[in-house]
């Protein structure tokens, strides 16, 4: 996989992963054995915009694409976020809610704050910095078709399985 | 009278199937945590303040010493025989009790404040709204999951494959919920105070999720 332009959307077929924290039930083994056989998660919660995100033009959710950076840099990356959270990138464009909107999974070049400042971040593995845009809510518009997403994405990520990192 | 605290036994041996082993009393101690400790004390502080009689608390230890019951379950079971017995004296259930009901989730709280990746604020906000959950669902709900959001706040979901049902608290004392039925899409939400009584729309939803 080649690194596209900023803004460039990346390939169908390719698959980006979200880091986040172990989630209560990851930590205490209880992930998969929750009731009759369902599973409890709490991983929409890592797909909420931070104050951050939602200033970056376009707002974008940080994701990295999964040939260019490994768990381990996402890790190290993301200041020890131990979880992998796997989306391929066709499935998230599949997503569409009940407001109509879409989602996009585009290159952007990862940014550090430095001293209040956005520069650009040159650590191992961050040329495999993307986003995911639409998550942004427009005005006027139910919050409840956005918290769907959430849940959306999450719904991904576990059929795919949440990969531990360590 | 001496002080029904003083009076009560401690916990007879009882089988812990996860180490195959007959726990005696000091084992017991150890194994144990200093949490779970305070809150027995506490509890027990709390019986002796409500003038339950020592008999009937004798024989509810007793009831549970028959029963191979690991730490887990026991420390549950604790909370709701103890609500039980409340309830059928026409006392008062304090909160004190059933914030105390889900070990795990305080656990993983606490760890996540220390972490600094939840405030304390929005940590009381999730331990005080799990509380009125388990209480308005006569403590019969799975264990919730938990995650840390952005800006140190915190989620608390229900799902049973079908349902969902989360818990996200961006502030101290504010909640938003979220509830969605992937088979129907129905979704419902609600924006509320945690030290406020809880809705009828949303105890009808959290009872869904009895078990």
């Amino acid at each position: 996989m080649c690194r596209g332009k900023d803004g460039e959307m990346l390939a169908g077929t390719a698959t980006v992963f979200r880091m986040c924290y172990k989630s209560k039930s990851m930590l205490n083994d209880e992930y998969g054995s929750i009731g009759s056989g369902a599973l409890a998660m709490a991983f929409e919660e890592a797909f909420v915009l931070s104050t951050t995100d939602k200033k970056h033009n376009p707002p974008h959710l940080s994701v990295y694409e999964e040939s260019l950076t490994t768990f381990r840099q996402g890790k190290q990356l993301t200041g020890g976020k131990d979880m992998a959270l796997r989306l391929p990138v066709g499935d998230v464009r599949g997503l569409k809610n009940p407001s109509g909107h879409t989602l996009d999974v585009c290159w952007f070049l990862a940014q550090i704050p430095v001293n209040d400042k956005l520069v650009p971040d040159d650590r191992p593995g961050s040329i495999g910095h993307c986003g995911i845009t639409g998550l942004s809510r427009p005005k006027n518009l139910p919050q409840l078709d956005w918290k769907w997403f959430r849940v959306k994405l999450a719904d991904i990520a576990v059929k795919m399985g949440p990969v531990l990192v360590s | 009278m001496a002080s029904m605290t003083e009076t009560l036994p401690f916990l007879p041996k009882f089988y812990d199937p996860s180490h195959t082993q007959i726990w005696g009393l000091s084992e017991l101690e150890t194994a144990i945590s200093d949490r779970y400790e305070e809150a027995r004390r506490d509890i027990l502080r709390y019986i002796n303040q409500s003038r339950l009689t020592d008999v009937l608390w004798q024989s509810q230890l007793s009831n549970m010493s028959k029963k191979t019951l690991g730490y887990k379950q026991l420390s549950q079971i604790y909370i709701k025989l103890l609500q039980r017995q409340n309830k059928s004296a026409g006392i008062d259930t304090s909160c004190s009790i059933s914030d105390r009901i889900e070990e795990p989730l305080i656990s993983y709280l606490d760890e996540m404040v220390t972490k600094q990746l939840v405030s304390t604020e929005v940590q009381h906000t999730a331990i005080e709204l799990w509380g009125k959950l388990e209480k308005a669902s006569n403590f019969n709900l799975p264990e919730p999951d938990g995650l840390p959001g952005p800006e140190c706040s915190f989620m608390l979901a229900f799902d049973d494959g079908t349902l969902h049902l989360e818990f996200e608290i961006n502030k101290p004392n504010r909640v938003e919920a979220f509830f969605l039925n992937r088979d129907t899409d129905e979704m419902w939400e609600e924006d509320f105070e945690a030290h406020l009584d809880l809705s009828e729309t949303l105890l009808e939803k959290i009872r869904l999720f009895r078990r």
